[in-house]
């Protein structure tokens, strides 16, 4: 990237409302374009934690997703007593240990420019994968992605590009949701609803059907 | 469901000195230049789930406000070539210190341990807008 000469008619034509050709079209030939590079890194930067962290949603059936990411939910109940006591409930499901994901995004953005700046046009794209292991209540993993950005000023087309290798590690923690009653119910009708929490009333068991003797059959033995 | 949202993120960026290369007389010397950005946000989301033909959709519109704490100046010191003596400030733009992000996506779970997501978003910050598309898909083992 490097400074060009003004454009016709003596340049900063294309900067929007604001802009002072002189100082705009100035402030590019000494390099103001570098300015953006820095702003298109921030940004992406952003974007690339905010993707990563996912907004930590539960992974619990039932519960609220999370884009991509660290969502995940504890696969070990918080109250073992309450477990044991309710040894007819069903247990909590058994999730499993590994995940591996992977998200790509798309970025259009235009920064509009100033009285100094003729602003400029970033189009950016990335992907990144992840993988990670749940250990209790944790979740830690690795992630690796790569990204283009690339960046055109307004009014001298002067542009320029930032091609991103990522490497990193992340550690998460999300502790087991404790016990939650299940909706109400009319009498004598069990709940259906999956997943709104880690532990359910017990329904009282049914005893299990004797099996049949087959005629002819007998208990004696030899 | 309604659920807030809120988060930071610091980012420190260096950026190494430069030399232009070129025969246009304007070529420049860039020194090194550290930015700090430490942006957060609060907002909310509202989606909710439904089953369609075994696959669990859910549909989600959210809502954030973001708020840069430190300087939004971009700015680095260069010098012509041809006079390296004299310092001059190349300003990149300074944007606002808030913006919006709102959009919307959409989950699906077609089986319990894959996740797949569509989402998109607008960043409104002053008269600066960023259109952002993006996807996803996780399995579990």
């Amino acid at each position: 990237m490097q400074g060009v000469p003004p454009p016709p008619g003596g340049g900063g034509g294309g900067g929007g409302s604001g802009v002072d050709p002189t100082l705009s079209t100035n402030n590019s030939y000494i390099g103001g374009f570098y300015g953006a590079f820095q702003n298109a890194i921030i940004d992406d930067s952003f974007n690339f934690i905010d993707a990563l962290l996912g907004h930590s949603h539960s992974d619990t059936p039932g519960a609220p997703p999370a884009p991509a990411g660290l969502g995940y939910a504890a696969d070990k109940s918080r109250t073992p007593m309450i477990d044991k006591a309710l040894a007819a409930g069903q247990p909590a499901p058994r999730f499993q240990d590994w995940a591996a994901w992977a998200a790509s995004s798309y970025e259009d953005a235009l920064y509009t420019g100033n009285r100094r700046n003729p602003g400029e046009r970033m189009h950016a794209s990335s992907g990144i994968f992840g993988i990670d292991r749940k250990f209790d209540d944790w979740a830690f993993g690795f992630v690796a992605g790569i990204g283009r950005n690339t960046l055109t000023q307004n009014n001298t087309d002067d542009g320029g590009r930032i091609d991103a290798t990522r490497l990193g590690g992340y550690a998460s923690y999300r502790p087991a949701t404790g016990y939650s009653p299940p909706p109400r119910q009319p009498a004598g009708r069990r709940s259906r609803r999956a997943g709104s929490a880690r532990l359910r009333h017990p329904s009282t068991p049914t005893p299990p059907a004797p099996p049949s003797r087959p005629r002819g059959s007998s208990n004696s033995g030899a | 469901m309604l659920q807030p949202l809120a988060g930071a993120v610091y980012t420190h960026l260096h950026t190494g000195g430069f030399i232009e290369s070129g025969g246009t007389g304007f070529e420049v010397a860039g020194n090194a230049a550290d930015v700090d950005s430490l942006r957060g946000y609060v907002g909310l989301r509202a989606l909710s789930t439904v089953t369609v033909h075994g696959t669990a959709l859910t549909p989600e519109l959210r809502a954030r406000v973001l708020q840069d704490f430190l300087s939004m100046r971009r700015d680095l010191t260069v010098s012509y070539l041809g006079d390296p003596t004299t310092a001059l400030l190349a300003s990149g733009i300074v944007q606002r210190h808030t913006a919006a992000r709102y959009g919307g996506g959409l989950e699906a779970r077609p089986m319990a341990n894959w996740r797949l997501a569509v989402g998109y978003d607008v960043e409104v910050r002053g008269r600066s807008v960023a259109h952002l598309l993006n996807g996803a898909v996780r399995v579990a083992w």
